[in-house]
């Protein structure tokens, strides 16, 4: 098992190789450059000109990708073209707010979908199921910028029950730890809102058929024939069959959280690294860019390697097969 | 329900604590609209550090309300006969936020860290002068002298400039420097706490060198990039300043807690024409089209009223604008005229005109993100329709539109392009018209007339203001007759302050917080 | 079940059929009523939905939105399947190394974050119509790939695969005559939800100004344009946001009892679209 997943982890290497270069090849085929966003008549092109050659861009496309990947293999991210901050401070300062969000969404998606796909499963094709299936497609299918805003408007402004955006009150900096977590708390709540609204329909659809599925086999059968009680069947076999399928999916879910939700960062002002990420591609800060990307990558391919590894520990047969059928 | 416990748990626990936090009752609230780069006035360029940087930092001279130039660090300055020497006496009792007294040497060493070619700031042409930079000597502590070439009248407005700290900076790149993000000037408000994407907080520099020392206790700028969530903090008055959108201007300024103010910017919006296409290289067509668009009810579609008709280049607030400015008017038929006398036909079947049987089509490119030039390109779009042009629109993300005009080449790759201005306190506009600045500079259209380009180099050497302004005028007049771009507008700032901020200054482009020290909050 | 699927059937032809029949009205959605131009109006019997900040009827604009969006779905989601059909059933049935080399390029692509590749794509070519249906359709066809190629892998083993084998058809005919077709069943699952998502993304890419541009309307630029307006003209955002979340729901709806329908083991990958 063990070897397997050291396998796993050498394989990745080229991987990242790869998604690198492909970045850095599409990104530096954009039209314009980190220098080039001013349209001021007060600044000369000669200037912008010295600018870009001070920072490197005379030199080729694969030189650069080179010097770029020498200094990454040192841990070196370089610094930011637009802030001159040094990259890995800069994704560092936004991790915090971008983990809140995401894991607090994610426990928060698991609390209201586990039980919901357990009632769903159970009383499959009822008028309960059927509400809980209509009401959280609608949740999917909403475009998020669109609710997050209406949130605000409705929350915010009108009901006044939540700040329109930001994360914590800037004068609670230096408060004692439990102060400021309600008050992150409370600037969390629209964001977090909008974020599982969107989230639950997913995750209630895939523990609904777990449910089901494991409700139909004969060991569950063979449990009621013997009169073992309902409530014992439903959270003590079927609910722990379920649990192992949901950690796959969330290997896989947590990394889309964290590049996912940009617009939610963007319209409420959060702190975090999707919009650190989406202004970089704007802005042509390729250091910033490549990091967030390199980030992102190594979360996405370490929840691939989790997800596999945990449907190795069901079923080691997994092992010798491909492991690509996720 | 298990959930639904948690749930109620959760927001009782939100409400409990949050729901009651005192406000420090005198702390200005302010939004920025994205992140700022460089707490470094060297370095920045965009506008979100610029504003702080202006409340941090001070320049030698500064602008008044009344955009007149005033001294700020400096205590005195001497401008030579032969406009070739400017002398600079500082004022004594300047102290950096770290308790360094400000000198002489600080100064040469800001000009001199702009001049050298490792810095990677965008102003180094400002203190070249055909070539040759500008000479800072040293003379004394308090004393410092500047040796022009030759003569250039647009050089003291760009004496504003923030003097840097020569003891922090000097041993540090001052490309990466963390002082960067950690600023220390000499400026009424002290840099105290930067949180990415959430806010700049700036204190109140005790020891300012001014006699009015600032009233505010803080200057809080909160970073909101979304427009819309900006104003419904705005109207809740989270932050106390905001730019108001055209739609919204009447409801907010019904609103009892609000100020709102509207002035002229140092701005227009125009359409410019690539001179290398062979419709827009001809004069006549340019002055047909400037004829054939509707710009009153451009004014009055897009802009809600809250502007008026452009026709030359340069803002209605600047010292040169002319008293009766040379315009086209609107006549659609004389547009008409003029095209049929150029030798294009309408053809029946498609109803485009055409020239050679070559139809007249062209597409428009302007930034996205800019609502008010999008509906223009619109109605443009409408209006010439009507003449039987057949007009596109294509928005494009703002680095890749720049690089289009920026291109190095001519011909460069665009018809038309929708785009505006803003402007410099000073006149000067060498780098929009010269001759010398196409391909390579931001004359993207090629012009191309000897007499503006001798008006240019003229208006940089003469430093009497009634000249200069002589000077301008006749250039306005000979760019407007040669339809150098169809002017459209100049957009009016919308600005709504909450009525707790006092201490304001005379409405312009100068800004309402001029100088900051005289601010200060109070509910009645 | 049922009623949600006759609901969406019914919800997408219409906005089908308005799309092709609207040119034959005689309206013209970027027609401006110059005497309404500025401010947007609410809802009347002269303008069903109103009109919006350029006097145009919101209707109309809606009609032609819908015909757009469906059409970025379509044809997004076409690309996208097609490649990933002829990739999985390519790399399911020759395997070996030459599996193995797509499934790692497949691993390397789904690991790039999809927003940021989306619009770096997407600032590297000119935005419009055309672009952004292929940036979403070349950015979304890993996942059908997978799902296929193992769709293929499985039949592969199955007894009338092998017995056409032995009978000497050939491996062509095997391929396209019996691989193929048999793979599709998730597939045609994968295009409803596909679609559903690749009209999310448009409304995503037009917020930030990267969808189809204006003055062409789709209902993703239409309730980007409309956000301005959330306080003054409520029915200019309500409307383009109702109409997106209820097509989106329609291709769910659809995806998923067709899903039901077509695959009644309720195979693991649906959720994931």
């Amino acid at each position: 098992m063990l070897i397997y997943l050291i396998k796993r982890l050498i394989a990745a290497i080229p991987m990242l190789l790869g998604i690198t270069f492909i970045s850095f090849l599409i990104m530096k085929m954009a039209p314009g450059d980190p220098v080039s966003i001013f349209l001021n008549p007060s600044v000369s092109l000669a200037d912008i000109e010295q600018v870009k050659k001070n920072l490197g861009f005379d030199r080729s496309i694969f030189v650069q990708y080179f010097v770029w990947l020498k200094h990454v293999f040192v841990g070196d991210l370089g610094y930011s073209y637009v802030t001159g901050k040094p990259v890995f401070m800069s994704l560092v300062e936004r991790l915090p707010a971008t983990l809140l969000l995401s894991i607090s969404s994610l426990i928060i998606i698991l609390l209201i979908t586990v039980p919901l796909g357990l009632i769903c499963g159970y009383k499959r094709n009822t008028w309960e199921d059927d509400v809980v299936t209509v009401f959280s497609f609608l949740g999917l299918s909403i475009p998020s910028f669109w609710l997050g805003l209406m949130l605000i408007l409705v929350f915010s402004f009108y009901l006044d029950l939540f700040p329109t955006s930001g994360f914590l009150d800037p004068l609670l900096y230096d408060a004692p730890f439990f102060k400021k977590f309600t008050n992150i708390a409370y600037h969390m709540f629209l964001p977090l809102l909008t974020i599982i609204i969107g989230g639950i329909a997913g995750l209630t659809r895939y523990n609904r058929f777990g449910i089901i599925k494991v409700l139909a086999q004969d060991y569950i059968t063979a449990a009621r024939a013997r009169g073992v009680a309902e409530s014992k069947i439903l959270f003590h076999h079927a609910f722990r069959n379920i649990l192992l399928p949901i950690i796959t999916i969330l290997g896989l879910d947590l990394p889309s959280l964290i590049s996912g939700s940009y617009i939610i960062e963007y319209i409420f002002s959060w702190p975090g690294m999707g919009q650190l990420g989406v202004q970089a591609v704007f802005q042509r800060d390729y250091p910033i860019l490549m990091a967030t990307i390199l980030f992102s990558s190594i979360l996405i391919i370490l929840g691939t390697i989790m997800a596999d590894f945990c449907y190795a520990y069901v079923d080691p047969r997994i092992v010798k097969k491909s492991s690509h059928d996720v | 329900m298990k959930f639904f416990n948690f749930f109620l748990l959760f927001l009782s626990m939100v409400f409990c604590f949050s729901c009651s936090n005192n406000e420090n009752s005198n702390s200005l609230v302010l939004r920025l609209g994205a992140e700022p780069t460089f707490l470094n006035p060297i370095l920045a360029t965009d506008s979100a550090s610029s504003s702080v940087n202006g409340y941090v930092f001070n320049g030698l001279l500064k602008v008044d309300p009344d955009m007149n130039l005033i001294p700020d660090l400096a205590e005195t300055y001497v401008v030579s006969e032969d406009n070739k020497l400017i002398t600079f006496t500082l004022k004594d009792t300047v102290l950096f936020h770290d308790g360094h007294k400000l000198t002489a040497e600080d100064v040469k060493f800001t000009f001199d860290t702009i001049l050298d070619s490792k810095t990677n700031t965008v102003r180094r042409s400002d203190y070249i002068i055909d070539g040759k930079p500008i000479k800072f000597v040293v003379i004394d502590e308090k004393t410092i002298e500047l040796h022009l070439p030759k003569p250039f009248a647009p050089l003291l407005y760009r004496l504003t400039m923030g003097i840097i700290p020569k003891h922090i900076y000097e041993s540090e790149d001052i490309n990466k420097s963390e002082f960067n993000q950690n600023p220390i000037g000499t400026g009424p408000f002290k840099f105290s706490r930067w949180e990415p994407a959430q806010f700049v907080l700036l204190k109140r520099n005790m020891s300012y060198f001014s006699d009015q020392k600032p009233k505010l206790d803080s200057v809080l700028l909160k970073i909101i990039p979304d427009t819309n969530t900006a104003l419904i903090s705005f109207e809740k008055e989270e932050i106390f300043s905001c730019s108001i959108p055209s739609k919204d201007f009447l409801r907010l300024s019904k609103l009892d807690y609000i100020n709102s103010f509207r002035y002229y910017d140092l701005g227009y919006t125009y359409l410019a024409f690539n001179y290398e296409n062979e419709h827009f290289n001809n004069k006549e067509v340019r002055i047909a089209l400037t004829k054939a668009i509707d710009k009153q009810s451009i004014v009055k579609g897009v802009l809600l009223g809250y502007g008026k008709v452009a026709h030359l280049p340069t803002s209605p607030e600047m010292w040169t604008f002319p008293k009766s400015p040379f315009s086209y008017s609107f006549d659609v038929k004389k547009a008409k005229g003029i095209l049929y006398n150029q030798g294009y036909r309408l053809n029946k079947k498609t109803k485009l005109l055409e020239k050679n049987n070559q139809p007249f089509e062209f597409k428009i490119i302007t930034n996205k993100g800019n609502k008010d030039r999008e509906k223009a390109a619109i109605l443009i779009q409408k209006d010439l329709q009507e003449l039987g042009i057949k007009v596109s629109i294509q928005l494009m993300e703002w680095s890749s539109f720049i690089a289009i005009l920026n291109g190095q080449d001519s011909p460069k790759d665009y018809d038309a392009v929708i785009l505006g201005w803003s402007l410099g306190l000073d006149p000067d506009a060498y780098s929009i018209w010269h001759s010398s600045q196409y391909p390579k500079g931001f004359n993207f259209i090629g012009y191309n007339n000897k007499l503006v380009d001798s008006y240019l180099i003229q208006g940089r050497l003469e430093l009497d203001r009634e000249k200069r302004k002589q000077l301008y005028q006749s250039m306005y007049e000979e760019i407007a007759k040669d339809v150098g771009y169809v002017f459209l507008y100049y957009p009016e700032s919308l600005i709504g302050i909450n009525k707790k901020v006092k201490g304001l200054s005379p409405v312009g482009p100068a800004g309402l917080f001029n100088p900051i020290e005289s601010i200060y909050l109070s509910d009645n | 079940m049922t009623y949600k699927i006759w609901f969406s059937i019914v919800f997408i032809l219409s906005v089908l059929l308005l799309g092709i029949l609207v040119p034959f009205f005689g309206v013209d959605p970027l027609l401006m009523d110059y005497s309404l131009m500025g401010t947007p109006q609410p809802p009347s019997w002269q303008h069903f939905f109103g009109t919006d900040e350029l006097g145009r009827d919101i209707l109309i604009r809606c009609i032609y939105g819908g015909r757009i969006s469906l059409l970025v779905g379509f044809v997004a989601v076409s690309i996208s399947i097609t490649t990933g059909v002829l990739v999985g059933v390519l790399a399911g049935y020759i395997g070996g190394s030459f599996d193995e080399i797509l499934m790692r390029f497949i691993d390397m692509l789904m690991a790039l974050p999809t927003l940021f590749l989306i619009l770096i794509i997407q600032v590297m070519l000119e935005p419009n119509i055309i672009n952004v249906m292929v940036v979403i359709g070349v950015t979304s066809w890993m996942g059908v790939a997978r799902i296929v190629r193992a769709e293929v892998l499985s039949l592969k083993q199955r007894d009338f695969i092998v017995a056409a084998r032995s009978r000497g058809i050939t491996e062509f005919k095997i391929l396209f005559k019996h691989l193929l077709p048999h793979s599709l069943n998730p597939v045609i699952v994968a295009a409803m939800l596909g679609m559903g998502g690749a009209i999310l993304t448009e409304s995503v890419l037009s917020f930030l100004g990267l969808g189809v541009q204006p003055p062409h309307a789709s209902w993703g630029n239409m309730l980007e344009n409309s956000l301005g307006y959330l306080r003054d003209a409520p029915w200019m955002a309500l409307i383009p946001g109702v109409l997106i979340t209820l097509i989106v729901l329609s291709l769910n709806f659809l995806g998923d009892g067709l899903w039901l329908l077509l695959d009644p083991k309720a195979k693991d990958n649906h959720v994931r679209n």
